[in-house]
Order: C-alpha cells, then sequence, then structure tokens
C-alpha cells in the first residue's frame, strides 16, 4: 500500500455503495484536470453511467480498477475535445472579438475548497492543489493514481491505457515537480 | 532521489486530497447524489433486456400459431365430392331477390308481375319466368 492511501477501497457490497463511496474522490480528479465544477461533475456522471450500464454484473473486485478507468478516459476525451477547441478558437480569433481573456480567469474558484483553506494544513493544501491543477495531464493523472488511489505502476499504467514504463516516467516527473514546488513547506 | 521525502510528500499530499473530499460543499455533494441516482436508475430500466435470440423466436411462434390457425379453422368449403346441401325455398326467393337488377320498386309490387303474366299469356307469348 502506497503511503498516503486511504482504507475505503475494500470491494462494496453493491453498486450503489461503490458509487457513493467512490463518488467524491473521482469529482476531486475530475476537477483537477478539468479545472471546471460543471464539467467535473458530467465527466463523473458520464463514468458512472458507461460503469451502470456495461459492468455492473461484474465481480465488485473489478468495478474500482474498470471505473478508474472509465474516468480517467472520459477525462482525456474531455482535454481531448477542450483542445480541439482551444485550436479552433486560436484560428478563428482574427474574426472574433479580440479582447484578451486571461486563461486563469475562466478557471472558476472551487468552493469545496474554502473549508479546506481554513484547516490547520490550509496553506499546504492550496499549494498541492495548485502544483497538480498545472501538471500536464498524464502526470497528474500518474500522480492522483499511484499517490492517492494506492494504485501500482502496473496498475495505473493499466488505468491510463499506457506502458508500465510510461506510467513510471509520468509519475516520476509529477513527484519532482511536486517536490520542487513545495519544498518551501515541506 | 530521497525515498523518505518523497513517501512524506505523498503522505501530506494523500491526507490532504481526503480531506478535501470531506470538505465537499452539499450542492456538490447533491449533484453527486443526483448523478449517481440517474445512472443507477438508468441502468435499472435498461438491466433487463430482450436476449439476442428473442426476435427471431417471437417471429417463428407467431408463424407457427397462424400455421395451426389456417389448419384447425373449420373449413366452409364443400369437401371435394360431397353434395351442396340443399336450401329451402324461402332461402332461394331470398337469393333471387338479391341478385335481381330491375329497380326496387318493381321488385315491391308483385302484383305487377301477375298483371303482366296474365297479360302476356293473353297474347300468348311464352311465359319468360
Amino acid at each position: 500500500m502506497v503511503p498516503g492511501a486511504t482504507d475505503d477501497r475494500a470491494p462494496a457490497p453493491d453498486l450503489p455503495t461503490f458509487l457513493a463511496r467512490i463518488e467524491g474522490r473521482a469529482y476531486r480528479m475530475a476537477r483537477f484536470a478539468t479545472g471546471d465544477r460543471d464539467e467535473a461533475l458530467e465527466v463523473v456522471q458520464d463514468a458512472m453511467m458507461k460503469l451502470v450500464q456495461n459492468y455492473s454484473a461484474r465481480d465488485p473486485s473489478e468495478w474500482r480498477p474498470l471505473f478508474l478507468t472509465i474516468l480517467q478516459s472520459r477525462i482525456r476525451d474531455w482535454h481531448r475535445r477542450r483542445s480541439v477547441r482551444n485550436r479552433l478558437r486560436d484560428w478563428l480569433s482574427p474574426f472574433l472579438d479580440d479582447e484578451e481573456e486571461d486563461a486563469m480567469a475562466r478557471v472558476p474558484a472551487d468552493p469545496s475548497w474554502e473549508p479546506l483553506r481554513r484547516l490547520e494544513d490550509g496553506q499546504f493544501s492550496i499549494r498541492l492543489e495548485a502544483a497538480l491543477a498545472a501538471l500536464p495531464l498524464r502526470q497528474q493523472q500518474a500522480f492522483l493514481l499511484r499517490a492517492w488511489e494506492g494504485l501500482d505502476a502496473a496498475e495505473a499504467a493499466a488505468v491510463m491505457g499506457c506502458g508500465v514504463a510510461s506510467g513510471k516516467t509520468h509519475y516520476a516527473r509529477a513527484l519532482e515537480k511536486l517536490r520542487v514546488g513545495l519544498e518551501d513547506l515541506r | 532521489m530521497s525515498n523518505t521525502r518523497d513517501e512524506d510528500l505523498i503522505r501530506r499530499a494523500g491526507a490532504s486530497l481526503d480531506r478535501s473530499v470531506d470538505a465537499l460543499d452539499p450542492a456538490t455533494r447533491a449533484a453527486l447524489a443526483a448523478a449517481r441516482r440517474k445512472a443507477l436508475g438508468q441502468g435499472a430500466k435498461s438491466a433487463w433486456r430482450w436476449p439476442g435470440f428473442a426476435a427471431p423466436a417471437a417471429g417463428l411462434a407467431f408463424a407457427l400459431v397462424l400455421a395451426l390457425g389456417a389448419l384447425l379453422w373449420p373449413s366452409t368449403a364443400p369437401l371435394p365430392g360431397a353434395t351442396p346441401p340443399a336450401l329451402a325455398e324461402a332461402e332461394i326467393e331470398v337469393l333471387d331477390l338479391l341478385a335481381v337488377q330491375d329497380p326496387v320498386e318493381l321488385v315491391d309490387e308483385p302484383d305487377f308481375y301477375l298483371w303482366l303474366e296474365g297479360e302476356l299469356a293473353e297474347e300468348g307469348v311464352p311465359h319468360a319466368g
């Protein structure tokens, strides 16, 4: 078990219990990846629906890796669509309103973090959130899956849909960036 | 790379992320619960499906019922070689009336036919009926 992993990963007795257990974590992962509350909720709901539709008859021990795989796949799809939209926007920008928009201004504040900021470790959490949000998607996925979800290298690579070596590289780079970014808080 | 320092970072990060889940605001929790209910409800609706062989099997069963019905339905057609039942006099008259092409008012006045028959007999015209 990777340090930091919590112990609510035992197979759930039924699908509603499983989804209720994992939905908050899934939302946080989707929120880091999308930077938007509504987009994150939609990604999580899509993943839930896909799991219920296609895999509800599977053994409960399979639900978690299946759900994480679906969720990460949905997140990657979301990023691809956003990349296409951004390219299209760049291409059309000479014909559109030339008012500059700060990219960070498009990221809404997450009210879910407000109570957290009042906690003793609030400063670390704020910095961690910023550092995670700034990671490239694959590094972000690798870190969350391994450090938070407690998957090993092979499991994380399978969920991410990449090779084990590639997954390890993403994870190592994520750790390095977080180590540097949070150095003064340690 | 210091494994101990990385482990400390990972532990703190995991604890911080866990707290962020615990600290989700009520609106987000409600939205997640609604998404879960929707997913589970949609799953319940589509949980029972027609098996793949159901449509061909239903078609075959319907065709068999039709074939049995056609075989077992009592036929009104006479069997080959059978004598058709004799019609009663009244039935023949009804059939004649139904088959007549003359205007209906003539049919309604049988006295006219009796008079015409008498006239034709007096003139020596053979009976046409």
